[in-house]
């Protein structure tokens, strides 16, 4: 297969913008995505677009705007792991011969809707009143009886990825939190409290995938997309809450495809709706042994300066989450950190870098993952 | 649990078809499903085993609605229709049955503890809006066992 690169990347600013069309936001993520990977537009082979609740056909709705129908236009959807799994689409289009030049766009408008996504009534789960933030809480409860961690270090999760935010022009939100207001702030679902919850976000995000064959036309300094996976969660009876089976596998996997292991990972953007989720990730994707995920943001690890700065950008927590945009907007960041071109938040020297997303939880089982491995 | 004349329900309904009867004595049992091949249970029922992915020996079976408490939270914030704030659960039914989420009811959260033994009873889960009015959907929760909190 062909090697795969990343030649440009645009985002959006994330946030509240009730009165903002989606669509005006998506086309113009796609249109400086463009320009920044310096190809004509007649230079795309094919567009994968990533929306979750946007409706049918959202990508030629946006596209149509700057004239880019006509070509192959193919809609994705995988709940929050739908712009890491576009990413993979265009990833195998280009690798099998098909295609040199892929976009991949991604975006959402959630605000608008009442409060968090509300259970879906047609599953078990769903039909019971499960929401994600009592998931998050659910597992949560686990993790704290089987291994001890402490509010606090749940809450310091939210510290570190405010203070990223601040950092970062794009991201929803710029305010710095400490642990006590974190755990002042009212509980959604105990223990998870509103501050440990990425909030409702609009926004979109764009990046152009190339092949080996013709990068050097475009880019002199390109980011190889060394792995991509997309998985689902198998479905046991009894499945143990305190890890992620689906997000270790797929990383694993993720490792072994790019030839390295996570100790080589510099830095990484990784799926944190729930402070808890971040510090679980560090045990599912090999930062730490298990149960030592709370251990790990205590010592600074995660920082940037730690042993793999982890959500750099602010993360769901802080830069937001807008569903369909975010799995783009993690390649976007991580091809800007290993550019150099992360200004103010640049983890230094960083090399290999990855991004991952978890999406949906089915009855019983995880819905999807998705993980890139990035090196320059 | 609300009665229908109380709260104008046009009716109760169970959640889910045949997902539970409720025996002579009280108890709860819960309609699922076994696996010949690999022995594992499953509630709601399945037709396929998932363990498997195998349809040569999989069998209706009834699963006592006794089990022990694997995790909860109490949801302070509901989502149209369910009652908050609301208990939600993973329960890990007797006799190395399913891990399966269900809501509690008639217990307070400071009297749960994880390894707790807990039994099913049918209660309110949710409302939901129909043409005329609204319906009561009931089902299985669960609650500690008297006597052993």
């Amino acid at each position: 297969m062909d090697k795969v690169y990343v030649i440009g990347a645009a985002m959006s600013d994330f946030g509240a913008f009730p009165n903002v069309d989606i669509l005006e936001t998506a086309k113009d993520a796609v249109w400086d995505a463009i320009k920044s990977a310096g190809i004509k537009p007649g230079d795309i082979d094919m567009i994968y677009s990533s929306a979750t609740k946007q409706g049918s056909t959202f990508g030629q709705r946006a596209l149509v705007k700057i004239g880019l129908t006509g070509g192959t236009i193919i809609n994705v959807e995988n709940a929050c792991a739908s712009g890491g799994t576009a990413v993979f689409c265009a990833r195998n289009s280009i690798a099998s011969g098909a295609c040199d030049i892929v976009l991949v766009m991604g975006a959402e408008k959630l605000t608008g809707t009442a409060g968090f996504i509300p259970p879906m009534l047609n599953e078990y789960n769903g039909s019971n009143g499960y929401v994600m933030p009592a998931g998050g809480a659910l597992i949560a409860k686990v993790h704290m009886a089987t291994y001890g961690t402490t509010k606090e270090q749940m809450a310091k999760v939210s510290v570190k990825n405010h203070h990223y935010g601040c950092l970062n022009p794009r991201a929803q939100f710029k305010k710095e939190m400490t642990v006590e207001e974190i755990l002042a702030s009212p509980i959604v679902c105990d223990p998870v409290h509103l501050f440990e919850c990425c909030p409702t976000s609009d926004g979109a995000a764009a990046v152009v995938l190339c092949s080996e064959r013709v990068v050097k036309k475009y880019c002199s300094n390109p980011v190889e997309l060394a792995a991509s996976v997309v998985k689902s969660g198998y479905i046991k009876p009894r499945q143990d809450m305190s890890m992620s089976e689906l997000s270790t596998r797929a990383a694993s996997e993720a490792y072994e495809e790019a030839g390295i292991g996570p100790e080589d990972v510099d830095v990484a953007e990784l799926h944190d709706p729930f402070t808890i989720m971040e510090i679980m990730h560090y045990e599912n994707l090999g930062f730490c042994e298990r149960g030592e995920g709370g251990k790990y943001i205590d010592e600074g690890r995660s920082e940037i300066g730690g042993d793999v700065a982890v959500n750099p950008s602010g993360g769901l927590q802080s830069k937001g989450h807008p569903l369909g945009a975010t799995g783009v907007a993690q390649v976007a960041e991580i091809f800007w950190q290993l550019r150099e071109e992360a200004d103010k938040r640049q983890v230094p020297g960083a090399k290999v870098g990855i991004a991952h997303t978890m999406g949906g939880a089915v009855s019983g089982a995880d819905g999807a993952c998705s993980m890139q491995v990035l090196k320059i | 649990m609300p009665k229908e004349s109380e709260n104008s329900y046009v009716k109760t309904v169970p959640i889910g078809k045949d997902y539970y009867i409720e025996e002579a004595d009280g108890m709860v049992s819960l309609r699922g499903s076994r696996c010949g091949l690999c022995g594992d249970k499953f509630y709601p029922a399945k037709t396929v085993c998932s363990t498997c992915v195998s349809d040569e020996d999989i069998h209706e079976t009834k699963i006592r609605g006794r089990g022990t408490l694997y995790t909860c939270t109490e949801i302070e914030r509901a989502s149209p229709g369910f009652f908050a704030p609301y208990f939600l659960s993973y329960i890990d039914l007797e006799e190395g049955g399913p891990r399966v989420l269900f809501q509690l009811g008639e217990c307070n959260g400071e009297d749960l503890q994880f390894g707790m033994e807990m039994e099913a009873f049918i209660g309110p889960i949710r409302e939901d809006k129909v043409k005329d009015g609204k319906v009561l959907v009931v089902g299985p929760k669960f609650r500690p066992v008297k006597g052993k909190e």
